[in-house]
């Protein structure tokens, strides 16, 4: 029954109508990908619309489609201009953006794709052969874990953030807290709004990247007066084939970042953001030469695509199996099911699995489509860092604060990304992360919600009394605290050594 | 000139003032609307105490903990800020001015958007950038001004249908025109 859902879900793609509405969700994605404030949420909403009279298969090729092609876009400005397109393009930085700097972007673009394909269709094989595993796995899961998972997601960037722990620290603390302005959802008091109708929506997430990345970027590079990549110093000295080879032969590194990516997707809410930087994080930590990482190295950048490339297989099963959309994306999947005749459920598992078969075959194509566009185009968008500041600077301003108001159509916003755009100036002049920031805006509302909720349900030491609550606590303990303990540890090590010098 | 440490500890305070602001508002919530901006707060002025009194009285480098020398156990290398080539026309301008004009560059592009609308901020802006900084000739200048402004009202006007907001002038711009 398996394989004949697998073969009937590939042949229900194979039609004239849905091969072309991938294609133009493929290229439609990328290019609102690569635009600061439109992602892959925007590009789906924008679709809808058009989705309605088609037939499935070709109507999901469009959404799923434009939704995989974002991915990479997001990638491409975290990349060359370390301004993420959203909160899972966070990593790259680290990496990607050091490599555009020593004249290899080509390389990390192509690379990125090839790990995202390289994910994309590792995550989908798992993910065929895990859908009878999953449905227990997500049952046993509660919101007091969901909440553990959350905390976990908060203090692990924090620990890993260069520089001051306590800045990090701080950084997500008032990310979180950003997140909380507007109207609380669980009981309707409206929170720092001090009385503004335009503050009880909250502040939105793609405008506060856009200011704190963007704006913040293009003032740092207008006092700069230089580019990005200056090529009369810095050649581009990469190809496309470097990436593409450097993605396969790290497939170990990709067969494990897309399994993390895979399994982070399946919980319904934890987010790509979290998986792309647990990618980088054990990637960091299984690599032999592990000083190269923050410094350009290749494998930090192949990690998180690949990842990012599974995620979105993950983040179906949730959608598909019990109507909680995994992500953003997801929950305009939903709409889109309902407005074809779908009805997400535990039959989707059983009797329509070849339209879920049918999904896992367009993440493949469109991970295959767009990796063949993108390292096509890769050597023309390494050049756009070597654009003078004084062409960039305009360009990218007017593009984001056009974008931030185009996210929600208030005019607020535009204000909102200039506020965000300098504190996200100060925060890097003086070593308070944005990332950080960030995540905590991403994972604040999880963290609150799931309180409420297990509260609600186990009372108020539901931590002691769930098995699995306690155990992950004391891991997001232990994860905490290790930097603290071994940073002591050294210390002390270093200390005796030079009292044993001394008394040599 | 205000020193680097002084600067450090100013906007650690400046943090600190929010966190404290945040209690304040907080306060006025209740019992569950406020319970996880209260402690989240509150753990916030813990930290930046905890920085204020380590960046004062110790060795900063004491709380530079970079992910690589937590997970590889490797010593810890001083941080080391990338040397900025300048070209010499921006290194005869003082910091604090580039950093000024930076932020009115951010003011000006805010205020003709609020004033005129997206479009024709894109428009002034751009070209006004342009002629500022004299890095291309005026004809290039207009011709890269007319691109981008073309190219940002196809994308979002035309190929996205996102309503344009007309500015708080266009009342006196449409008696103008008339």
């Amino acid at each position: 029954m398996l394989i004949e859902a697998i073969v009937a879900g590939l042949a229900a793609l194979f039609t004239p109508q849905a091969l072309l509405f991938m294609v133009i969700g493929v290229i439609y994605g990328l290019i609102i990908g690569i635009l600061p404030g439109l992602g892959g949420v925007v590009a789906m909403a924008l679709l809808l619309p058009f989705t309605y009279g088609f037939e499935p298969a070709a109507t999901l090729a469009l959404l799923l489609g434009a939704h995989i092609a974002t991915i990479w876009g997001d990638s491409v400005t975290s990349i060359l201009f370390s301004v993420p397109g959203a909160a899972k393009g966070l990593a790259l930085c680290f990496d990607g953006y050091p490599l555009t700097k020593q004249g290899q972007a080509t390389r990390a673009l192509s690379a990125s794709a090839t790990g995202a394909l390289l994910g994309g269709v590792i995550g989908a094989i798992f993910l065929a052969l895990s859908i009878p595993l999953i449905r227990p796995v997500i049952l046993a899961l509660g919101p007091s874990e969901y909440l553990m998972m959350a905390l976990w997601g908060l203090t692990v960037i924090a620990t890993f953030s260069e520089g001051s722990v306590m800045k990090g620290l701080a950084s997500s603390a008032l990310g979180v807290l950003a997140a909380f302005i507007g109207m609380d959802i669980v009981t309707a008091t409206p929170r720092f709004t001090f009385g503004t109708v335009f503050l009880m929506d909250g502040i939105s997430f793609p405008v506060a990247m856009i200011g704190l990345f963007a704006v913040a970027e293009m003032m740092k590079l207008a006092i700069k007066g230089v580019p990005i990549v200056d090529r009369s110093t810095i050649k581009e000295s990469s190809t496309v084939w470097q990436g593409v080879k450097d993605g396969f032969s790290h497939w170990w590194l990709v067969v494990r970042s897309s399994l993390l990516g895979l399994w982070i997707g399946v919980l319904p809410g934890v987010g790509a953001s979290v998986a792309g930087l647990a990618a980088y994080a054990q990637a960091v930590q299984t690599s032999k030469t592990p000083e190269r990482f923050g410094k350009g190295a290749i494998e930090g950048v192949i990690a998180p695509d690949a990842t990012m490339g599974a995620n979105e297989g993950g983040g179906l099963m949730p959608t598909l199996a019990f109507g909680i959309p995994g992500g953003e994306s997801m929950a305009l999947l939903l709409v889109a099911f309902i407005g074809i005749g779908v009805v997400p459920g535990p039959e989707m598992l059983t009797k329509n699995l070849d339209l879920v078969f049918s999904m896992v075959w367009i993440i493949v194509i469109a991970n295959v489509l767009v990796t063949m566009i993108g390292l096509g185009i890769s050597p023309y968008l390494a050049r756009l860092p070597t654009l003078h500041a004084n062409l960039m600077v305009p360009i990218v301003l007017s593009v984001c604060f056009v974008g931030a108001f185009a996210t929600r159509g208030h005019i607020e916003d535009v204000a909102v990304a200039a506020v965000f755009g300098l504190l996200g100036f100060l925060m890097d002049k003086y070593h308070f992360s944005r990332a950080n920031f960030v995540i905590g805006m991403v994972l604040a509302t999880m963290i609150e919600r799931n309180l409420h909720i297990s509260i609600s349900l186990y009372g108020e030491f539901f931590i002691f009394t769930r098995p699995i609550t306690f155990a992950m606590f004391v891991f997001v303990l232990i994860t905490t605290a290790l930097p603290f303990i071994r940073s002591y540890r050294r210390k002390r090590r270093a200390e005796t050594m030079r009292a044993e010098g001394k008394a040599a | 000139m205000i020193s680097r440490r002084t600067q450090e500890n100013l906007m650690a305070v400046a943090f600190l003032a929010l966190f404290v602001a945040v209690i304040w508002e907080a306060l006025d919530f209740g019992p569950r609307a406020r319970m996880v901006p209260l402690p989240v707060a509150t753990f916030g002025i813990v930290l930046i105490v905890i920085q204020l009194i380590w960046q004062n009285l110790r060795s900063t480098q004491d709380l530079q903990m970079g992910m690589f020398e937590s997970l590889t156990k490797r010593g810890r290398e001083a941080v080391k800020e990338e040397p900025e080539a300048r070209p010499e026309a921006a290194a005869r301008r003082p910091e604090w001015v580039r950093e000024a004009a930076a932020y009115g560059m951010v003011a000006t592009i805010v205020g003709l958007i609020l004033l005129l609308g997206p479009i024709p901020a894109v428009f002034l802006f751009t070209g006004g950038f342009f002629v500022v900084t004299r890095h291309y000739s005026f004809v290039k200048g207009l011709v890269y001004t007319l691109c981008l402004t073309a190219a940002i009202y196809l994308l979002f006007v035309v190929a996205l249908e996102i309503q344009l907001y007309h500015g708080i002038l266009e009342p006196l711009v449409e008696r103008f025109l008339r």
